[in-house]
């Protein structure tokens, strides 16, 4: 049983996911939550100066907060960093000024603060709008680089164990990308978008959805997940049993807290707030030299727990601890015992049936019978088919369960045929080109049975899978391409070919040239790839339209041929020309955003002289005037509402159109590999800040340029 | 015969507006160029001429004048601390406790905000701001306490940028056929792309026409022209979002003018192995730190109560301008104002190491000895000030005490009359109120009565005065921050024997002065007094 060491109720409302514990005055801790009405209240209970009332100190930010961090970016204190929409302000607390405030285009959705990769000093991390940047203590951008989609959650973790932190990003593309430096080592996809992430011990890190799951991953291998039907708020580790290894804590939005197992998943300790979890931190909040696991509900309810101490407890607790493993133990074998009595019921019953009923009635089927299965492009439906056959008559397939990750919008698809035959195709549409291994349970009975025997199957499906083969001059070759030459023999490409599209056939083409078609089933897009030897390398050209149907190409085909750095030409005049036209957007909406911001500002002085005029005529009573200056008041606010409007839909906009140049710097890296793909994010980049569009698409273009 | 020349015939109109406007003769420059203008109004030279002139007409310092309006008092949340730790805010400076080597508040009386009295009276070193409490929101009865300007006659702007358009109407009305540029419909595009004529409009724009947000639209455009590489535009930029009251954005700008935030682009080109774009990116302006904008930039963080960071950029750019007055001048008044008077002091000295004849570094530490109870070293300080030519009537007060405190009975007498003589309505109370000090110093508490009388009759609400003729008579109140009002009137009631109210006011004489000893032993004594009953 898990009791909280303390327990406080603060009376301030607590912004899920903001709140940080740090040591503001390089001596006490304190703890520092975002609230309502863009303010920051930092509670100090160990503040000498004050009495008890004095302990909550707010801090104005004036704009609605998204992310709420600390850490050591001074030698000698913790600094406050508070990310809102469009800022990222790193404030001292003690001497009450500002390390630096960065306006962040980008915006910041989560932020962390940490020894990362080579640098020497310790960086604030800060995801955004596709992108993420690092921040020294001086405020100077030292780190940038560029992720798939919306950061959501970050953290840090030593996945491959080599004594540097590497990041874990996890986005809402669904992906965890780990980087090392400013390269992605790997890419884990998930089912969700991302609630947190939390490093537990060594390689180990836990993750959470916002569909309710929460899980593990050992390196890039998931260990275990669990999923509710409550939302996940909130996890950390900390091993809060004393066994040695760190537990994944996990908070819910119905007030729980479960404290799991890292090797296994199991529930040690549960717990119950009052109200949702906001977050979980881990500090020494009492100061007394012991590190607790301090958890903050949504309503300022702050519980703290400190690890179970075996040999403090004495004998007692812990023959209590064997009572209760003994216990659980018994509980399981009792379990079994259950499940298998009602199995042998069961082949009992269906005995006695097939004794009395004629053969093509009853549930058994034929011993011999088997499932065969393969996959087929469907072209008409536009999809790939999973075609399931048995070999018997007598058995037909009456229901299918496919589980697959993001092959469906959920996790699983269960088919039944309305008329059930010997043989059904389902039909798969991978929402994204990934490999997967599909879980089938095939049920397959008697054409009257009403019982069925389950088939388990596995299938992988082809990464590639949805791009039909076509022949050649089927349709016009697309303008855009990518272009690189590798060192490799042309049997190696049509190896890799066959092992990553569905084909039937060898790849059409002379032994030393390779040419295949194919048409994507999703978008009807053509894709064509060629590879002819050029001076004893070959040259592979990739022709499609979409940049990022080439990314995953190239990226697939060099980690398939083992390439650790790869250059190339694109040639995308398409997606160039649409480039184009978003930074022209871009443009357009900074000058518009300036134009409405001091509008804005003027308006609001206004405004304000406006409030002090009519609040003077009412003390002095002179009720004419102040009628006036209200309703001019009135008339004001109503236009500055209408001014508002328009400003968050341009920057809505803008916002979009930055993603979009960010995503594209992304597409840009992707037709690279190594060490070119860093150089095309950090020119890019460069590219970008000094404002040199030219250079920029040139960039793009060769992976290469001056700025 | 020849006749003679009639001047002005002969001389080309056009030299002659050049040359008095070189020789700062605004007005004629003004009245030459528009009767040119009104022959040929597309002569740029001539525009340029006369927009230069009514530009230097109506300049004003506005490095200097600091003074926040009232609805940027009640209305805007810069500071980020609602309760910082004493000695980090303006709102609340270091008590002497603290050991900052200030002299005791029993000595050196507060300004009505709270901080300080300094020696040297700036706009905005009197205000009386209500400092933003934990309560959040001020009502109505600070509205009018903010509404009353420090002394009787002088109200604060509304607005700050309201302070500015006020300066610059009385100009603008006596133009003679309207305003001499429309400037709702200038072509800013068309100017931005002219650096010289741009750089005349905008400053036209600012400091006669006091349209900030056209002055703004000309600077982007202009700052966009340069290719972002102009510090002055910048510059201008900053200033524009300042007086808007974007502090945040017009941060950004001067940082940018200062060229911060350009190594860093640098460093990126230099990785890419461009040695053209290095170049570029070494910062503006050849990395040159400019004063003013530093001076400006610091302005800001005072604004949103940082003073720390302010001191933090001035200590920079002075390792860039060793021995510049006003960046030494800065970091002093921030340290004075912040009560770490040691510190302040030694800067104003430094102050004067460099610049011999700054009054306001003169005149604080003449404050400084004077309540350090060394008013001869303060009077020698106050007769340099007479000597460089300063003669007003807080001058001859100020001599007039320390003649007083430093026994020149002879002379006391007669700065006052000279002081008196001199004085405006604004500074009259307070001279009566040192007369009256003097009065009931020699003992004569006829003189001091009346001359408190006085006082209070040219400020009703003139708090220490009704202090002292409180306890002459018995006392009325008005005024939170003078400690001793409080006391005085806990010891009456407390001799009366009315202990609540005893204990009501020497709790808040206690707030006022936290270190009060003899409040202290008072509320002690009522303490014992409560447990008995």
């Amino acid at each position: 049983m898990l009791v909280p060491a303390f327990q406080l109720h603060l009376n301030e409302k607590i912004q899920r996911a903001q709140a940080t514990i740090g040591r503001f005055d390089g001596k006490v801790p304190a703890l520092a939550c975002a609230t309502v009405g863009g303010k920051v209240f930092l509670h100090q209970p160990h503040q000498q100066a004050g009495g008890p009332d004095n302990q909550i100190a707010y801090l104005n930010i004036n704009k609605q907060i998204s992310a709420v961090v600390s850490g050591r970016l001074l030698s000698s204190k913790d600094v406050l960093l508070v990310g809102t929409s469009a800022n990222l302000q790193a404030y001292d607390v003690e001497l009450n000024r500002d390390l630096f405030y960065k306006d962040v285009q980008d915006g910041v959705n989560a932020a962390l603060v940490g020894p990362y990769a080579s640098f020497d000093q310790q960086l604030a991390i800060v995801g955004g709008n596709c992108s993420i940047q690092g921040y020294s203590a001086d405020g100077s951008e030292v780190f940038w680089t560029v992720t798939g989609d919306n950061v959501a959650a970050l953290a840090f973790c030593d996945v491959d164990q080599d004594g540097r932190n590497e990041l874990l990003v996890g986005s809402d593309d669904f992906d965890v990308r780990i980087f090392a430096g400013e390269d992605v080592v790997a890419e884990v996809p998930e089912a969700d978008t991302f609630v947190a992430l939390a490093a537990v011990v060594g390689p180990r890190f836990g993750y959470a959805l916002v569909n309710g799951t929460i899980g593990l991953y050992d390196r890039l291998d998931r260990v275990w997940r669990v999923k509710s039907k409550h939302s996940v708020c909130a996890i950390a580790s900390y091993d809060l049993d004393g066994d040695g290894l760190p537990e994944l804590i996990s908070g819910w939005s119905n007030g729980r807290m479960e404290v799991r197992r890292a090797d296994t998943g199991e529930v040690v300790y549960r717990d119950h707030l009052s109200c949702p979890v906001a977050a979980i931190l881990r500090a020494d909040y009492r100061n007394d030299g012991l590190e607790q696991v301090v958890v903050c509900g949504v309503e300022g309810e702050v519980r703290g727990y400190l690890p179970l101490d075996l040999e403090a407890a004495g004998p007692g607790a812990a023959s209590e601890a064997d009572f209760s493993e003994q216990q659980a133990l018994l509980a399981e074998l009792a379990q079994r015992k259950q499940e298998l009595a009602y199995e042998l019921a069961s082949y009992a019953n269906s005995r006695a049936q097939a004794k009395e009923a004629p053969p093509e009635r009853g549930s058994v089927i034929p011993p011999d019978t088997r499932v065969d299965s393969y996959i087929a492009v469907n072209r008409e439906a536009g999809t790939c088919d999973l075609v399931l056959r048995t070999s018997n008559e007598q058995a037909v397939i009456r229901g299918v369960v496919v589980f697959g990750e993001q092959i469906f919008e959920q996790e699983s698809l269960f088919v039944y045929p309305r008329n059930p035959d010997m043989q059904l195709a389902v039909p798969l549409k991978p929402l994204k080109d990934v490999a997967v291994v599909l879980m089938i349970k095939v049920l397959v009975g008697g054409r009257t049975a009403s019982l069925f025997h389950v088939f388990e199957l596995e299938i992988e499906l082809p990464k590639f899978s949805l791009y039909a083969a076509v022949e050649k001059g089927a349709f016009a070759e697309p303008e855009s391409n990518v272009q690189f030459s590798v060192s490799e023999r042309i049997p190696r490409l049509c190896a890799w070919l066959e092992s990553r599209f569905n084909l039937k056939a060898p790849p059409a083409g002379r032994a030393d040239t390779l040419e295949a078609y194919f048409l994507c089933l999703r978008d009807k897009a053509p894709l064509l790839v060629r590879a002819t030897p050029v001076e004893g390398r070959v040259q592979v050209t990739l022709a499609t339209d979409s940049m990022d149907m080439a990314g995953e190409l190239v990226g697939d085909l060099a980690a398939y041929l083992g390439l650790g750095d790869l250059a190339s030409t694109a040639h995308f005049p398409g997606a160039m020309r649409a480039f184009k036209e978003v930074l022209d957007q871009v443009d357009a909406h900074n000058v518009t955003r300036l134009r409405m911001n001091a509008d804005m500002a003027d308006a609001s002085n206004a405004l304000k002289s406006l409030i002090i005029r009519a609040e003077d005529a009412r003390i002095l009573g002179a009720m004419g005037p102040m009628r006036k200056y209200y309703r001019q008041l009135a008339d004001m606010n109503r236009d500055l509402i209408v001014e508002h409007d328009k400003r968050a839909t341009n920057h809505a906009a803008l916002l979009e159109a930055l993603r979009e140049v960010n995503q594209m710097i992304q597409r840009a890296a992707r037709l690279r590999v190594g060490g070119p793909k860093g150089r095309v994010v950090a020119l890019c980049r460069a590219a970008i800040k000094a404002n040199n569009m030219a250079a920029l698409f040139k960039i793009i273009r060769d992976g290469d340029g001056p700025v | 015969m020849a006749q003679a020349p009639v001047p002005g015939q002969q001389l080309n109109p056009v030299w002659l507006a050049q040359s008095r406007l070189r020789r700062r003769k605004f007005d004629s420059a003004i009245e030459v160029c528009t009767s040119i203008l009104e022959k040929n109004p597309y002569d740029q030279a001539v525009w340029y001429l006369k927009t230069r002139a009514l530009t230097l007409k109506n300049w004003i310092d506005d490095l200097e004048i600091e003074e926040e309006g009232v609805a940027d008092i009640l209305l805007d949340e810069h500071q980020v601390a609602q309760v910082p730790r004493p000695g980090t805010s303006l709102s609340r400076p270091m008590t002497s406790a603290a050991g900052s080597g200030a002299p005791s508040q029993a000595v050196r009386p507060m300004t009505g905000s709270g901080r300080p009295l300094t020696g040297f009276a700036r706009p905005g070193t009197g205000s009386n701001r209500p400092t933003t409490s934990a309560s959040g929101r001020v009502g109505t009865a600070s509205l009018q306490q903010a509404l009353k300007g420090a002394k009787p006659g002088t109200a604060r702007p509304v607005t700050t940028s309201g302070r500015f358009v006020r300066l610059g109407t009385a100009s603008l009305a006596s133009e003679p056929g309207g305003p001499f540029i429309n400037v709702e419909r200038l072509d800013l595009r068309k100017y931005a792309a002219r650096p010289l004529l741009s750089r005349c409009l905008v400053d036209y724009l600012i400091y006669v026409e006091h349209n900030m947000k056209r002055a703004l639209e000309l600077c982007a455009l202009a700052t966009q022209a340069a290719e972002y590489q102009d510090w002055w535009w910048k510059a201008r930029l900053g200033k524009c979002y300042y007086q808007l009251g974007l502090l945040r954005d017009a941060e950004r700008q001067f940082k940018s003018a200062l060229g911060q935030g350009q190594a860093q682009l640098a460093a990126v080109a230099a990785a890419g192995g461009t040695a053209a774009a290095a170049a570029a990116g070494n910062g503006l302006n050849g990395g040159a730190v400019m004063i003013s904008v530093v001076l400006e930039l610091c302005k800001i963080y005072l604004r949103m109560d940082q003073p720390n960071t302010a001191l933090e950029h001035y200590t920079s750019a002075l390792s860039a301008h060793p021995g510049d007055s006003s960046l030494l001048l800065g970091v002093a008044r921030v340290y004075d104002a912040l009560g770490d008077a040691d510190r302040g002091v030694s800067f104003y000295k430094n102050v004067l190491f460099h610049d011999a004849s700054n009054v306001e570094a003169i005149a604080c530490l003449a404050a400084h000895h004077f309540y350090t109870d060394q008013p001869e070293i303060a009077l020698r300080y106050y007769r340099r000030l007479l000597q460089m030519g300063v003669t007003n009537a807080e001058l001859w007060n100020n001599l007039g005490l320390c003649c007083f405190y430093a026994s020149q009975y002879d002379m006391c007498l007669g700065c006052f009359d000279r002081a008196l003589a001199l004085g405006d309505d604004a500074a009259l109370p307070d001279i009566w109120y040192n007369i009256g000090q003097v009065a009931v110093g020699i003992g004569d508490l006829a003189l001091a009565y009346q001359a408190f009388k006085i006082a209070i009759s040219l400020n009703p609400s003139h708090a220490e005065a009704l202090n002292n003729l409180g306890v002459l008579e018995s006392g009325q109140r008005e005024g939170v921050h003078v400690f001793e009002l409080f006391f005085n009137g806990a010891l009456l009631a407390f001799k009366a024997g009315d202990f609540q109210v005893s204990f009501e006011l020497v709790s808040q004489a206690l707030a006022a002065y936290p270190e009060h000893t003899e409040s202290h032993e008072l509320l002690k004594q009522l303490k014992a007094h409560f447990t008995m009953l």
